[in-house]
């Protein structure tokens, strides 16, 4: 987690900054840092506000209230009257649909940047040139956009960006336009590019994956707000709400109803005919959310009793749907393991490994073993 | 900054960063204009109206100019002459105007259902020569009716017909409604037809093969699915047909006052030739009304329907129906209208200007002297053939200069209102600013010359009194044409995503250099399209300009006209064809333009 809690005056920061549309609060009152070198994503479902705190870091929207500082710079201050204008702000963006100029060559795209900042002409060429290289567009110079790959627009959207050596680049939602496959190999490319540049990342996605393989730090966000910002093990791990538990992970976690209770001699969660023993500060009989990964469970000849619905082989391993009680949960289990639909399993799943939230909250509840 | 209101704070926050966008200022700049050249000039009219004038002192010596009246309004729809001056000509005109609409939905609708989905014979040519109408003026068939059917009454001597079978034409035939409604229909067609092409192609052929498979017959499929899915082009076109028919003057004129058959736009023309000029304003302003009132109508009929045709992007079929034994007379049908509406006017045009004496059909009185001809007493009171008659191509000229004056501006207004528009999108500056600039189109052209004339005769506001200037000219086809220019700058921008732009804005690239280097090249071809409509429609323009010409800037098209009053129909005649040669060169230059432009970056990509 580099930079994460960084001694180091942070390079991004916003402080209380809201944003209407209209009579839509598209952000609220949202405060972040982000430090120097750091990679952090804006996670979240569409309209949660994450391409918009892009946009206002970027200048393309004028926030209503609170300061953006860059670099020790405010860039926006609503009480001071201060905007600084996209192109003030040196840094480089790299937009969802890629935005290449159609009227132009790939060579012309990428030395626009240099051109606007008015290098100087003999050294434009050699820039360019180097830029192409670093990102294995050699060669395509005089294509126009149309008349590349996917993966290459992408590229040149890249080194477009990187050209003017920016100390910080944003992304937003830049790989969101690519099949499944250059995505893979394109998450690559975007880490190369920022182990290489150093330069600090605010990448926005609704891509889970993309945010846990690529990132530093994570940001979820729902309704304009951060809900849990961490590294992204935490955020798999240890979710705060039930928002985020549900929309980190894939497959998907289980939300199970439990209640609270004492049996056969311990304390612990009953989830139908599962106890996960252990303690947390509820009373007895209170319902509680329990969240389970699917690779979390365990089957084997100790738990509950549960019956097989269905089997899905993704390859790698088994996905099976299971019945538990008034419960179909997900599992994921061994690819060696030999079961069919009907079968009779056993099913459980350590104590530790579970996530309790309040339902009315949806806030975590602190849960450990007994 | 603490002895300020918070409420004040905001709004000047507000500001200060609203004006840091230039969307913002082209829109506010936009809104300035506007309000000074579409809305004042309206009120400006209105008030004209109310107020006793220099001219009135004639007839009612009492009045004192410059005092406010409600004389000329109850001159024009409460006294003994209102039956003649208001509603004989009203009801004409809605009567001609409707008329007009029906023959020209009818025709172009057919046109566009053989050409789009059926196998009509030549469909492919059907689909470029069914345009070719729109481009000629809209009183070239007129002129060509004459021919055929003129009587001595409207001088220069008898029509073909008659000289052909020896008996005059009826006088309803020769004259009135029923010709003004075929000529109308004639000339209007193409925007039925290009609308509903246009609809037709975008419907999926699937719509209406669910309703076959669920077992609906060709009627009920035609009533339930077809129909309402081309409602909304059909309203368009009804829309746009009726009331251009409503505002347009070289037909009624032509074809109605030989017989004393007045609309309004003829009227109007009548009281302002005639000095009664108020009289004239007032029935713009009822010609006005009722061309916004049926706009309005149509866009609650249309309401939310507008969005059924829409273009997904995925595949789609239109499906053609093989016409079987259908497919002669089908074609017949189609080739008829070319043949009537296009080929059969020029070549009886062109012939016309051929003719010695313009009622002798013989072969031996072909001459040229209408073309080339030096000055000889003898014929047309010694003027000389109109490639030779300096006030003639002093007008091509000025036709030339006005419509490429105008091509630009428009263009660049249209580029600006599109910017406004769609980069303040949501903002009620961009609705006022779209809602504004499409005002023009609700004023009929003679209504829009009689509008602009009631307030340039003086000076007015900011601007000189620029009644008789080349400027004023330009500037009311401008404005009149903004419409269709704003609409195409919208569509173009539309389609240029802002991250384009915005792309361009992070780098550092300021606003001149973002429009310059970004959005000009990439929106020209898309505004190309509306420019070309701006030239070709100046260049054949009349209606909206026949009230504000004066001698020193006489265009082709007043030429004309000019020439059909004083009895020389060979000149006027010989003019049309020029300057519908004019106009044919125009559009092959901007289309090779066009055509450029498209394939620039490929050859270039291509070649290094």
């Amino acid at each position: 987690m580099s930079g994460a809690a960084g001694a180091s005056a942070p390079l991004v920061e916003l402080r209380h900054v809201t944003k209407r549309f209209g009579p839509v609060v598209a952000v609220r009152d949202f405060s972040l840092a982000v430090q120097p070198g750091e990679f952090l994503t804006l996670l979240g479902p569409s309209g949660c506000g994450k391409t918009t705190v892009l946009r206002m870091i970027a200048g393309l929207e004028h926030p209503d209230e609170g300061e953006i500082w860059v670099d020790g710079q405010p860039v926006f201050s609503w009480e001071r009257g201060v905007f600084l204008p996209p192109g003030a702000r040196h840094l480089g963006m790299v937009f969802q649909n890629f935005a290449l100029w159609p009227h132009m060559t790939v060579f012309e795209n990428v030395a626009f940047g240099l051109q606007v900042r008015r290098y100087p002409p003999a050294e434009i060429p050699r820039r360019v040139e180097e830029a192409l290289a670093s990102l294995h567009l050699e060669g395509l110079g005089l294509r126009y956009p149309h008349e590349l790959s996917g993966g290459q627009q992408q590229r040149v959207a890249l080194a477009r960006m990187l050209v003017t050596g920016p100390r910080l680049l944003l992304m937003d939602e830049p790989l969101s336009n690519l099949d499944a496959k250059l995505r893979t190999a394109m998450r690559a490319e975007v880490k190369r590019v920022h182990a290489a540049s150093r330069a600090t990342t605010i990448y926005v996605t609704h891509d889970q994956i993309e945010a846990l393989t690529m990132s530093d730090r994570v940001a979820v966000m729902r309704a304009g707000q951060i809900l849990q910002l961490g590294p992204p093990q935490d955020l798999y791990e240890r979710p705060a709400t039930l928002f985020v538990a549900d929309f980190v992970g894939n497959p998907m976690i289980n939300l199970l109803r439990g209640v609270m209770g004492r049996g056969q001699g311990a304390t612990g969660i009953a989830i139908g005919p599962l106890i996960v023993p252990g303690q947390a500060d509820l009373p007895d009989g209170a319902g509680v959310v329990v969240a389970v990964r699917p690779e979390d469970w365990q089957v084997g000849q100790d738990g509950a009793p549960a019956t097989v619905e269905q089997v899905q082989p993704t390859g790698s391993d088994l996905l099976l749907l299971a019945r538990l009680g008034e419960h179909t949960v997900l599992v994921r289990a061994p690819k060696d393991l030999r079961v069919r639909p009907g079968q009779a399993i056993r099913l459980s799943v350590a104590s530790h490994r579970v996530n309790v939230f309040d339902p009315q909250t949806e806030q975590a509840v602190p849960f450990h073993a007994a | 900054m603490a002895v300020f209101s918070p409420a004040l704070v905001v709004c000047l926050h507000r500001l200060r960063f609203g004006l840091a966008r230039p969307h913002v200022i082209i829109g506010l700049a936009l809104g300035v204009l506007l309000a000074l050249l579409v809305v004042a000039p309206m009120l400006q009219l209105v008030v004209t109206t109310l107020t006793w004038s220099d001219e009135d002192l004639r007839a009612h010596p009492d009045a004192e100019p410059g005092a406010p009246t409600a004389f000329h309004w109850r001159r024009v729809f409460s006294s003994e002459i209102s039956r003649n001056v208001l509603y004989v000509p009203l009801a004409n005109s809605l009567v001609t105007a409707l008329g007009a609409s029906a023959v020209a939905l009818a025709v172009g609708g057919l046109l566009a259902w053989l050409v789009v989905r059926t196998d009509v014979l030549g469909r492919t040519w059907l689909q470029t020569l069914g345009v070719v109408p729109y481009v000629l003026p809209s009183w070239t068939i007129a002129l060509v009716w004459l021919i055929l059917f003129r009587s001595p009454r409207a001088g220069a001597g008898v029509g073909l017909v008659e000289s052909a079978t020896g008996a005059p034409p009826p006088d309803w035939l020769a004259y009135g409604p029923l010709p003004i409604v075929v000529v109308l229909g004639l000339h209007y067609f193409p925007f039925a037809f290009l609308l509903l092409a246009a609809a037709m192609r975008s419907l999926d052929a699937s719509l209406e093969e669910s309703g076959e498979v669920l077992g609906a017959r060709g009627g009920t499929i035609l009533r339930r699915i077809t129909v309402p899915l081309l409602l909304p082009a059909l309203l368009s076109a009804f829309i746009l047909t009726f009331s251009k028919a409503l505002g347009t003057f070289g037909t009624p004129y032509l074809l109605g006052l030989p017989v004393r058959y007045f609309t309004l736009s003829t009227m109007i023309y009548a009281h302002i030739v005639s000095r009664a000029a108020a009289g004239g304003y007032i029935l713009a302003l009822v010609l006005i009304v009722i061309s916004a009132l049926t706009v309005h109508a149509n866009q609650r009929a249309i309401g939310a329907r507008r969005s059924f045709v829409t273009i997904t992007g995925r595949g789609m079929r239109t499906r053609i129906r093989p016409l079987g034994p259908w497919r002669a007379p089908a074609a017949a049908f189609a080739w008829g209208v070319i043949a009537i509406a296009v080929v059969v006017p020029l070549g009886l045009l062109l012939w016309n200007s051929l003719m010695r004496y313009p009622d002798d059909y013989s072969l031996r009185n072909l001459t040229a002297h209408f073309w080339i001809g030096r000055s000889d007493p003898a014929i047309a009171d010694g003027e000389a053939g109109i490639l030779r008659n300096r006030p003639i191509l002093g007008a091509a000229f000025n036709s030339l200069r006005l419509s490429v004056a105008t091509a630009v501006l428009t263009g660049v207004a249209g580029l600006a209102v599109g910017l406004a528009v769609v980069r303040g999108r949501g903002t009620l500056l961009a609705k006022m600013v779209e809602q504004v600039s499409f005002l023009p189109y609700l004023v009929p052209s003679i209504a829009f010359g009689a509008v602009y004339l009631a307030v340039f005769l003086r000076s007015w506001g900011p601007l000189p009194a620029l009644y008789g200037t080349f400027a004023l000219l330009v500037l009311t086809c401008t404005v009149k044409n903004l419409p269709f220019a704003s609409r195409s700058g919208i569509a173009a921008l539309m389609q240029v995503s802002g991250e384009l732009e915005e792309a361009s804005a992070v780098l550092g690239a300021g606003l001149w250099l973002r429009v310059r280097r970004i959005l000009v090249p990439l929106v020209a071809s898309g505004l190309l399209s509306g420019v070309l409509l701006a030239f070709i429609s100046t260049m054949r323009e009349l209606s909206l300009i026949i009230l504000l010409i004066t001698p020193a800037t006489r265009t082709l098209t007043t030429m004309t006209f000019r020439y059909t009053e004083q009895g020389l129909p060979q000149f006027a005649n010989a003019i049309i064809v020029l300057l519908i040669a004019l106009i044919l060169v125009g559009e092959l230059l901007a289309r090779r333009l066009e055509a450029r432009a498209a394939t620039a970056p490929r050859e270039r990509g291509d070649r290094l």
